[in-house]
């Protein structure tokens, strides 16, 4: 549920398919964020998981596993 | 003096070395290279040291380096990229604040989004499709667009 609700959001910030973005997906190398990208997808979780994401632990995101694994410790 | 050389590209290390080139050649002799810090800022290097400071980005095909004496940050930005108001007002506005946040070295915090950035040290160019934001305490600025 969280990959599901996650992948929608960081697809329609780079405009892919959602179906492209599994766990294993890279932030930098496959999906080629940028600051601005990752600020927004950020931004959205919070709002859709009612969430605070820290900048610090941001940093350590690698790849959307990472994230999914983080926000399912909060919610 | 702040120097901000732009250039078109298909391969982006290749464009870096071009303008590292372009910049060695106005610099007496020295042969520039760039490292890359832990935090991911680049440092520049002539004969193993750094030497003077250096800020990049790219979008769209366009690198855009921008080299001072003292901490130098860039963002080069599509004018008509679309940014959310829950970040901030304007794409204008968010190269301002990531070249704020290049120039503190520190890369951004979301604190930077709220407060107040230091105006006088940010210019704020449009060129083409573009906008750019150089900051930096040095008020002399060159832009030089390489074909």
């Amino acid at each position: 549920m969280v990959l599901e609700k996650l992948s929608k959001i960081i697809a329609e910030q780079l405009g892919m398919k959602q179906n492209e973005i599994t766990q294993d997906t890279s932030l930098k190398e496959d999906l080629q964020a940028d600051s601005l990208d990752i600020v927004e997808i950020i931004m959205s979780i919070e709002e859709e998981f009612d969430i605070q994401v820290d900048d610090d632990d941001a940093l350590n995101f690698k790849t959307v596993g990472d994230v999914v694994e983080y926000i399912e410790k909060l919610i | 003096m702040i120097s901000v050389y732009l250039i078109k590209y298909t391969d982006l290390q290749q464009a870096k070395e071009r303008i590292l080139q372009e910049y060695s050649k106005k610099s007496k002799g020295k042969t520039y290279t760039i490292e890359y810090l832990p935090s991911g800022a680049p440092q520049l290097i002539a004969n193993s040291k750094p030497s003077g400071c250096v800020s990049i980005s790219h979008t769209d095909s366009w690198l855009a380096m921008a080299f001072s004496k003292d901490k130098i940050g860039i963002d080069l930005e599509r004018a008509d990229r679309e940014v959310s108001s829950k970040v901030c007002e304007s794409i204008e506005k968010w190269t301002r604040i990531e070249a704020y946040a290049k120039w503190t070295g520190l890369g951004l915090s979301r604190d930077m989004l709220f407060e107040k950035l230091p105006d006088d040290m940010i210019i704020t160019k449009r060129f083409a499709k573009y906008v750019v934001s150089v900051c930096g305490t040095t008020k002399d600025f060159q832009i030089v667009a390489l074909v």
